[in-house]
């Protein structure tokens, strides 16, 4: 464990340095993300200004579910995202090789290379529209602040494995690229409230595809509205996915032949 | 071939631009599968949103209306607007920037042929398969909706001038990387609003009146809410020929604009890459 804590804070270390010397980075990932939420509002906000409620859930519903979404999104997007990007070229280009060699697991530090500190913005913008929007949506507040950090981790876990489940393929495919862009189709179903979806795709969503525990779950669970089973279903998909996920990268990396495999 | 027929034709330049769109399609067709993987996934997923989002509004809606469309209306819009937001957009401004930032530019200016230009004709060459195939869609729609072939095809086409408009709206952003090694942020920005304003994800008559200047002072709803009511026949033949010259008069400007900041941006071009 020592070792994965010296890799930790070398990493930290430069990619902090890294943000200091280009400040300008800083301020143009802040200024996206701001306009990614302002988007994702100025869309509901045309929704509801003809309607008064989407299958129940109310405006201030809805920007409390995008407040604790965004929230729930920032850990993955600070630590991961950018690593998770190259992990295709990582393999495709044989850069992976290097990896293998080290004392580490290869995939801790395939996709931990890259940290943006500054989508740590991202956080405030989401504790802003939860503060803002949240009494009107029903948010208990209190003790409840304490769960959104555990809904926190449980969205940095699921997107960390639904993204690796995403990218893994690039061991069989020529190019993975597409299949690795092909997440951010279905995670567009994550940043809306699931009074939208049908039925089996709420399921869908909670199980094969758990992106429901990235705003969805948290949203309703903050509200009060969330049954206690809801925890031992995030503990069973997220263990089946790392199962999986292992089983999968084992298959893989016996698959991987080096440079342009 | 005569001095003067070869100095034509290298004014004109048909040939290049020919070969590069042949090139384009080609290299889109090398990678079939993702090709298809790519149209299809970007294009099923927004869609199934909307037409999910459309059925919750409507539950609740006792008058059956949402902002004075009925259910199938919003429906025909959705089917229709997915044809051309396959039209709209690619991601060959972020390829500027990337060629700037790397370095990789410095191939380009050697050569006689202009890189915004080159990248587009590329571009071209992918898009009109995409082009092909959702005519080829929207002419099997024609069978079954009251779309005739003579709005699709007008509709295509004002989508197609968006396509010219999106490009070169990038393009002018992209002169920002001769600046700012960030330049991606300012096209990330860009697809954001453009998703918004185009009429992808919503018709943009449901805007509230008092902020329909908003998309109204854009060229964004060129791209696909134009296009989409043209085919749909909402937009009469006037409209249609005014929106044209609205969309012509932004492609002269855009072309204007594009022209001055990179003729004054590369300057600063220094060729290092990193």
């Amino acid at each position: 464990m020592k070792t994965y804590w010296d890799v930790f804070k070398t990493t930290f270390k430069n990619n902090l340095v890294r943000e200091f010397i280009y400040r300008s980075n800083t301020i143009a990932i802040t200024v996206t993300d701001c306009i990614w939420l302002f988007v994702e509002l100025a869309f509901f906000e045309v929704i509801y200004s003809n309607t008064l409620s989407i299958n129940g859930w109310t405006r201030d519903q809805v920007f409390f579910f995008l407040g604790v979404f965004t929230c729930c999104d920032t850990l993955f997007t600070v630590f991961f995202q950018r690593s998770f990007w190259m992990f295709p070229y990582l393999v495709n280009q044989g850069d992976l090789d290097v990896l293998l060699t080290k004392p580490v697991s290869p995939i801790f530090l395939a996709t931990f290379k890259d940290i943006t500190f500054s989508q740590i913005f991202n956080l405030c913008l989401g504790l802003l529209v939860i503060h803002k929007y949240g009494e009107a949506a029903g948010f208990l507040g209190g003790i409840y602040w304490l769960a959104l950090g555990f809904w926190m981790i449980v969205g940095l876990a699921t997107q960390y494995m639904v993204r690796l489940f995403f990218v893994i393929w690039v061991f069989w495919l020529e190019r993975g690229l597409t299949v690795s862009r092909l997440y951010y189709q279905f995670y567009a179903l994550a940043n809306k409230p699931e009074a939208l979806y049908p039925t089996f795709l709420r399921y869908l969503l909670k199980t094969a595809l758990p992106f429901a525990f990235l705003g969805n779950l948290p949203a309703q669970a903050l509200m009060g509205k969330g049954s206690p089973w809801v925890y031992l279903l995030v503990v069973v998909v997220l263990s089946a996915y790392g199962f999986m996920l292992r089983g999968l990268w084992k298959m893989g990396l016996r698959r991987y032949q080096s440079a342009s495999s | 071939m005569s001095t003067e027929t070869m100095q034509r034709s290298g004014t004109w330049g048909l040939e290049w631009r020919i070969a590069t769109v042949r090139n384009g399609m080609k290299e889109a067709l090398a990678y079939r599968g993702e090709f298809i993987l790519e149209m299809v996934g970007s294009a099923i997923v927004p869609v199934s949103i909307q037409l999910m989002l459309w059925y919750a509004v409507m539950q609740g809606n006792p008058s059956g209306k949402f902002a004075g469309m009925s259910y199938q209306d919003l429906i025909a819009y959705t089917w229709t607007s997915l044809l051309f937001s396959q039209v709209r957009g690619g991601d060959y401004d972020f390829s500027l920037i990337e060629m700037i930032r790397t370095g990789t530019l410095s191939n380009f200016l050697l050569r006689p042929v202009g890189p915004v230009e080159f990248l587009y004709f590329k571009s071209l060459g992918e898009k009109s398969l995409t082009v092909a195939f959702c005519f080829g869609l929207g002419l099997l729609s024609c069978l079954f909706t009251e779309i005739t072939p003579l709005h699709l095809t007008m509709g295509l086409f004002l989508a197609l001038l968006g396509n010219i408009i999106g490009y070169l709206f990038g393009a002018t952003l992209a002169a920002i990387a001769f600046y700012w090694e960030n330049a991606f942020a300012a096209l990330m920005v860009k697809n954001m609003m453009v998703a918004l304003l185009c009429g992808e994800l919503i018709p943009l008559s449901v805007v509230p009146e008092k902020y329909s200047f908003v998309w109204r002072s854009t060229p964004f709803y060129l791209f696909v809410y134009g296009p989409a009511q043209v085919a749909l026949g909402k937009w009469d033949y006037l409209v249609f020929f005014r929106e044209t010259g609205i969309a012509c008069l932004w492609i002269a400007a855009l072309s204007i604009l594009l022209h001055l900041t990179w003729r004054i941006s590369i300057r600063r071009y220094q060729g290092l890459g990193g």
